[in-house]
C-alpha cells in the first residue's frame, strides 16, 4: 500500500513537473538569451547556452546614461511604494467606516464604491490625459501613483475582514472613552495585518508592472519605469535582443526572489481576493 | 431627551463616517467619478484635446455631434474587428485557464513532492512584468525564433510559420501568452478553495466505492463551483481590457487580426488624436463588460452551488 | 544665322542656370542682415541626436548668433515619441520643431500646434520656391513650416555580392526588371536549397512600393489627378504584384512580412545580419560610418532609384521633401525673435548638418558635395566605406527631379490602410490585386468622409 501510493505521488509530480518545466522554459530561454551577445540570439545553429557568458549586457542596460535600469528602478519603487501605502491608509479608513460606523448614506456610497470594481480604468484614460495634462501632472510621476490610491477590491475585502472582527473590543474601548479614531488606529488597525499584507502583495504586482499608464503618461527617459525600459528596447533602432533580454530579466528576477522569501504573503494575498469575492 | 441624545449621536457618527471615508471618497471623485463622467460626454463630441489653447474657452474646440461617434463605430472595421478579435481571445483563454488551473491546482491539492518549488514555477509569470513576457514571447513566435525552430525540427511544418504577422496565425501567440500569464491567479485562487473543501465528504465517496474521477466532478466541482464564478467573471473583465500582451504584439505589424478594443482606443485616442471618438469607443467597451457581467450572474443560478 | 541661333539658343538655355545662381546669391542675403544680435533661449527639439550632427550644427549657428542659447532635445520619431512632442507643445516647452514625414507635419498643422508664419513670410520676402522648390506645404493656405530637409532614394549595393555576381559596373540607369534580375544574381544559396542571403530588400516601411508609381508621376503617390485614391492604378498595382513575386515566389527580396513581424530595420539586414545583398533603404548612409554597431567588411556601392521603362523622368532621382521645420512657441514671448532667427538659419545653412545622420538638405543654396565630407569627414576617409563616384552621382542630387506630396485629403487614414492592406499582400493572406481592390474602396471611402 505505501509503496503504490508512493509510486502515485511521484507520477503525479512527474506530471506536475513536466508542465512546469514547459512553463519556465521561455524565462529559461530569456536568462540564456540575456548572457549571449546579440548576434548569437537568432544565430541560425542556435543554442541554449552563451558561448561566451556576457555578464556586460547587465552593466550596459543598468548604467546607460539614457535610459538607465537603475533610474527606472528607483522610479517604479517611488511609484509602488507610495502608492501601495496610501491605498492601504485609505481603504483601511474607508473599510472602518463601513464596518462600524453606523453614518447616514453609507450603503449609497458603498455601493458607488462597489460599482467601480466593474469598470476598468482603461476606460477614463482620455479624461485622466485631459485632467493630468491640465493640473500639470503630465510627465509625472504622480500621474501613475495618484489612481492606485483608490482601490474598490481593497475597501471591499478589507471591509468583510472588519466585520468579521467582534463589536466587544469596541464596546469595551468605547467604554473607556475611546473615540473612532483610537479605535481605528490603536485596537482594530492592528489585528488586520494579515489583511494588509495580502493586498500590500496584491498592490504591490499591480504597481510593479504597470504598462499602460507610464506608456501615456511618463514619456521623459529620466522619468521611464521597468516597463518603459523594456519596451525602449524593444523599439530602439538597434534592435540589441541581448540587452532587450538582460532588461527583461532584471525586470523579473527580483520579483522571483522577493516571491521564493514571501510565497506564503503572495499566495494568501492572492487567495483572500478570490475567496471572499 | 433621549432622542436628541441620539440625533447628536447620529451627528457624531456621520462626522466620523465621512471622516474616515474622505479621502477614499475625494480620490474616487476626482479620479474615477469625474473621468467617468468626462468620457461619457465626450462621447457624443468631436474632440482634439491637441487644439485646446485656453480651458477658459473649452467650449470652442468641442462639437457636439450627438451619436455620430456611435454611428461611425458601427462603420469601423478595424474597431468591430477588434471587438471580435477580443471575444475570441476571452473565449479561449478564460476557458483554457480556468480549465488548466484547476487541474493543476487538484494535482498540487494532494500529495506530491516540491510542492513549493513547482508552484513557484506556475506563479513567476503572473507575478513579472506584461511587457517583459511579451518580449519574451514576441522573440519566441519570431520567424527565425524556437516555436519555428522546434516545429520544424519534429518536422510538423516545412518552412517557418509567421506567427507575429499572419492574420489566421497572429492571435494564437496572444492566446498563449495570456494563458501562461493568468494560469499561476486561477492556480492559486483554486488551490485555496479546495482546501476549503471538507475531507469528510471524500472520506464518504470513497466508502461508497466512487472513483477518484468521479470524487472530482460530483464534489470537487459543484463544492468549488462559487470560485468558478469569481474567476469566470474577473477573467472575462481582465480579457476585455486587454492591452498590454497585445500591444507588443501590433506593435509595427499594421494588421488587425490581433488588435484588441483598448489597443484600438489608445491608438485613437493617442495615435489620431480623436479624444471625442476614443471616448465613445471607451464607452462600448464599458457596455460589452456590464452585458457580460450582467449575463453571468443571472446564469449563476444554473450551476453556482453555494 | 545658324551660328548666331545656335548661340541665342545655348544661352536661353543657361539662362536658367544664371537665374538659379542669381537666386542663389539673393537667398545668402535675406538671412544675416542685422538680426545676428538677437538674444535668447530656445528649445529645439529634432529626431536626431548631438552626434548625428546636431551638435556641430549648433555650434556653427553660435557662431554667427553667439547670443542665443539652443537647447537641443532629440524624441524618438515613433507614435510614443511623437505623442510626447505633441503634449510637450501643450506645455510650452517646444520652440522650434523638426519633424519627419508628412503625416506627422500634417496632424500638428491641424491641431495648430505651430505658430502660423504666413506674415513674416511676407513681410520679410521668403520665397518658398527660391529657397526650398516648393511652396505645396500649406494648411487652409497658411504657411506652418518650411520643407526644409530631404530624402534622396537610391539603391544601396554590398559591393562584395555585386562583383561576386559578375554584374559589372554600376548602372547610371536601371529598370525594375534589371534590379530584380540582379537581385536574383546576388541571392546567395545555403546547401539544401534555403535562401542564405537574399539579392535585394525593400525598405522596411509598407509604402516603397507606391514610389514605384511616384517616380513616374513625381508626385503624391497615393492619389490620382481626381482626388480619389491611386491603389487602382495598373502601375501600382504592378508594382505590388512585383514586389510580392520578388519576397514570395521568387524569394529574392528580404520579406517584408519579417520586417514587419520581427521589428527588423532594412540598415540591420544589410548591414549586421547581411542577409541581403541590396537594399532600397534612403537614409542607409546614415549608418554606414558607424562602425560601433554596424562594422562591415564590404564597401557600399550606389544605384539610382530604379525607372519602368528607360528614358522616362525619374521623380526619385532628386530630393524629396522630408522634413519639416516650424515654430512651436507663443509670438508674444520674449524669445520669439530668437527661435525665428534660428528657423531661418536652420532651414536654410543649418540644414547641410542634415547630411550628417543620412537625410539630404533641401535649400537650394546649399554648397554642393558637402554631404561626403559631413558623413565621413573626407573623400578619403570616405573611400573606405562607400564607392565614391556611384555616391556623388546617386546620393543627394537636389538638382535631378524630386518627388513630393502635397494631397493631404485624409491623409493619415490612409496612409494606415495602405500599411494594412499592403501586408495582407505581402503576407499572402490575400492576392495584391484583391488586396488593392479591397485598400481602393476603403481609402476612397475615408476620403470621401473628409471632403
Amino acid at each position: 500500500m505505501k509503496k503504490r501510493e508512493f509510486a502515485i505521488t511521484l507520477v503525479k509530480t512527474l506530471i506536475i513537473a513536466v508542465f512546469a518545466l514547459a512553463f519556465l522554459l521561455p524565462l529559461i530561454w530569456m536568462v540564456t538569451s540575456s548572457l549571449k551577445n546579440t548576434n548569437e540570439v537568432f544565430a541560425g545553429n542556435w543554442q541554449w547556452l552563451p558561448r561566451e557568458w556576457k555578464w556586460g549586457n547587465y552593466a550596459a542596460v543598468w548604467t546607460d546614461p539614457d535610459v538607465s535600469m537603475f533610474k527606472a528602478y528607483l522610479n517604479t519603487a517611488f511609484i509602488t511604494v507610495i502608492g501601495t501605502v496610501v491605498q492601504l491608509i485609505i481603504s483601511s479608513m474607508a473599510a472602518y467606516a463601513f464596518a462600524k460606523v453606523r453614518f447616514q448614506g453609507k450603503q449609497v456610497v458603498f455601493v458607488l464604491f462597489l460599482a467601480t470594481m466593474m469598470m476598468p480604468t482603461e476606460v477614463t484614460i482620455v479624461p485622466r490625459f485631459i485632467l493630468f495634462k491640465t493640473v500639470g501632472l503630465y510627465n509625472n510621476l504622480w500621474a501613475i501613483i495618484l489612481p492606485h490610491f483608490f482601490n474598490a477590491t481593497a475597501i471591499f475585502l478589507l471591509r468583510q475582514f472588519y466585520i468579521g472582527l467582534p463589536d466587544d473590543l469596541m464596546e469595551a474601548a468605547k467604554i473607556d472613552g475611546a473615540g473612532h479614531l483610537r479605535i481605528f488606529g490603536q485596537i482594530l488597525l492592528p489585528l488586520t495585518k494579515a489583511s494588509l499584507i495580502s493586498l500590500m502583495v496584491l498592490s504591490f504586482i499591480s504597481c510593479w508592472n504597470e504598462y499602460m499608464a507610464p506608456l501615456i503618461f511618463l514619456i521623459k527617459k529620466p522619468l521611464y519605469t521597468i516597463s518603459q525600459v523594456i519596451r525602449w528596447y524593444m523599439l530602439d533602432d538597434l534592435q540589441r535582443y541581448d540587452l532587450n533580454m538582460a532588461a527583461a530579466t532584471s525586470a523579473i528576477i527580483p520579483v522571483v526572489i522577493l516571491f521564493i522569501f514571501c510565497q506564503r504573503y503572495f499566495v494568501e494575498g492572492i487567495a483572500t481576493s478570490g475567496v471572499k469575492g | 431627551m433621549a432622542r436628541k441624545y441620539r440625533n447628536q449621536n447620529q451627528i457624531k457618527e456621520n462626522i466620523a463616517g465621512y471622516a474616515f471615508v474622505m479621502p477614499a471618497l475625494v480620490t474616487y471623485v476626482l479620479l474615477i467619478a469625474f473621468p467617468f463622467f468626462l468620457t461619457l460626454i465626450l462621447s457624443f463630441t468631436e474632440f482634439n484635446f491637441l487644439k485646446v489653447r485656453s480651458l477658459a474657452k473649452l467650449g470652442k474646440y468641442i462639437s457636439w455631434i450627438g451619436l455620430d461617434n456611435f454611428r461611425a463605430i458601427l462603420r469601423d472595421r478595424r474597431f468591430m474587428q477588434s471587438i471580435s478579435n477580443t471575444f475570441v481571445y476571452a473565449f479561449t483563454t478564460v476557458p483554457a485557464s480556468i480549465v488548466l488551473g484547476l487541474v493543476i491546482a487538484y494535482l498540487l491539492n494532494g500529495r506530491v513532492f516540491c510542492k513549493k518549488p513547482l508552484r513557484l514555477a506556475f506563479f513567476i509569470p503572473y507575478i513579472s512584468s506584461i511587457v517583459a513576457l511579451g518580449a519574451v514571447f514576441k522573440f519566441l513566435f519570431r520567424e527565425d525564433g524556437l516555436v519555428n525552430r522546434a516545429l520544424m525540427g519534429l518536422g510538423w511544418i516545412a518552412e517557418p510559420w509567421k506567427w507575429t504577422v499572419e492574420p489566421s496565425l497572429s492571435k494564437i501567440p496572444i492566446i498563449f501568452l495570456v494563458i501562461w500569464t493568468s494560469l499561476g491567479y486561477v492556480m492559486i485562487i483554486y488551490m485555496a478553495a479546495l482546501q476549503n473543501v471538507p475531507r469528510s465528504l471524500y472520506e464518504a465517496a470513497t466508502i461508497d466505492g466512487a472513483s477518484g474521477f468521479q470524487q472530482f466532478t460530483r464534489i470537487t466541482l459543484p463544492m468549488v463551483s462559487p470560485t468558478t464564478f469569481y474567476l469566470v467573471i474577473v477573467r472575462l473583465i481582465a480579457i476585455f481590457k486587454i492591452f498590454g500582451s497585445v500591444n507588443v504584439f501590433t506593435m509595427g505589424s499594421s494588421i488587425a487580426s490581433n488588435t484588441s478594443i483598448v489597443q484600438e482606443i489608445y491608438s485613437s485616442a493617442f495615435s489620431d488624436y480623436a479624444h471625442g471618438y476614443a471616448s465613445a469607443q471607451s464607452v462600448v467597451l464599458l457596455l460589452i463588460i456590464i452585458l457580460f457581467t450582467a449575463i453571468n450572474f443571472g446564469g449563476q443560478k444554473k450551476w453556482v452551488h453555494y | 544665322m545658324k551660328k548666331v541661333l545656335c548661340l541665342l539658343l545655348a544661352a536661353l538655355m543657361l539662362l536658367p542656370t544664371l537665374a538659379a545662381f542669381a537666386e542663389g546669391e539673393d537667398i545668402t542675403s535675406w538671412i544675416l542682415e542685422d538680426d545676428t544680435s538677437i538674444s535668447g533661449e530656445i528649445s529645439f527639439w529634432m529626431p536626431f541626436k548631438g552626434s548625428q550632427g546636431m551638435d556641430a550644427l549648433i555650434a556653427d549657428f553660435n557662431s554667427i548668433y553667439p547670443n542665443i542659447k539652443v537647447n537641443l532635445n532629440t524624441y524618438n520619431n515613433n507614435s510614443d515619441g511623437n505623442l510626447s512632442v505633441n503634449t510637450s507643445i501643450l506645455a510650452g516647452e517646444v520652440d522650434v520643431l523638426a519633424s519627419f514625414g508628412l503625416s506627422n507635419a500634417y496632424k500638428r498643422w491641424e491641431a495648430g500646434l505651430y505658430v502660423d508664419l504666413t506674415d513674416l513670410v511676407e513681410e520679410e520676402g521668403i520665397d518658398l520656391v527660391a529657397n526650398w522648390g516648393s511652396d505645396a506645404f500649406k494648411y487652409d493656405d497658411c504657411i506652418y513650416t518650411f520643407p526644409c530637409g530631404g530624402l534622396s532614394y537610391y539603391v544601396a549595393i554590398n559591393m562584395n555580392a555585386w562583383n561576386a555576381a559578375g554584374l559589372g559596373e554600376l548602372p547610371t540607369e536601371w529598370t525594375w526588371d534589371d534590379y530584380f534580375a540582379a537581385s536574383k544574381a546576388m541571392t546567395e544559396y545555403n546547401e539544401d536549397g534555403t535562401v542564405k542571403v537574399y539579392g535585394g530588400s525593400s525598405y522596411h516601411s509598407q509604402n516603397y512600393y507606391t514610389y514605384v508609381y511616384g517616380s513616374l508621376v513625381g508626385k503624391n503617390a497615393y492619389y490620382d489627378e481626381d482626388g480619389t485614391c491611386s491603389f487602382d492604378n495598373p502601375v501600382i498595382i504592378k508594382a505590388l504584384q512585383d514586389e510580392y513575386n520578388a519576397e514570395i515566389v521568387d524569394k529574392i527580396w528580404f520579406p517584408k512580412s519579417i520586417y514587419r513581424g520581427d521589428n527588423l530595420q532594412s540598415q540591420q539586414t544589410f548591414l549586421v545580419e547581411r542577409t541581403c545583398n541590396s537594399s532600397l533603404t534612403p537614409n542607409m548612409v546614415r549608418f554606414l560610418p558607424d562602425t560601433a554597431n554596424y562594422g562591415v567588411d564590404f564597401i557600399t556601392g550606389f544605384a539610382p532609384w530604379p525607372v519602368i521603362e528607360k528614358g522616362q523622368t525619374n521623380y526619385m532621382s532628386g530630393v524629396s521633401p522630408f522634413s519639416h521645420a516650424g515654430i512651436c512657441m507663443d509670438p508674444d514671448d520674449e524669445d520669439f525673435p530668437a527661435a525665428w532667427a534660428f528657423l531661418k538659419w536652420y532651414s536654410t545653412y543649418g540644414v547641410k548638418y542634415l547630411a550628417a545622420a543620412g537625410h539630404q538638405p533641401n535649400w537650394k543654396g546649399t554648397e554642393a558635395g558637402s554631404a561626403l565630407s559631413l558623413l565621413f569627414g573626407s573623400e578619403e576617409e570616405a573611400a573606405k566605406f562607400v564607392d565614391v563616384e556611384s555616391f556623388k552621382r546617386v546620393v543627394g542630387v537636389s538638382t535631378n527631379p524630386s518627388y513630393y506630396e502635397d494631397e493631404l485629403t485624409a491623409y493619415s487614414k490612409v496612409n494606415s490602410l495602405m500599411a494594412e492592406y499592403t501586408m495582407y499582400a505581402l503576407n499572402d493572406v490575400m492576392s495584391p490585386e484583391e488586396a488593392l481592390a479591397e485598400l481602393t474602396k476603403l481609402a476612397d471611402e475615408a476620403i470621401a468622409a473628409e471632403r
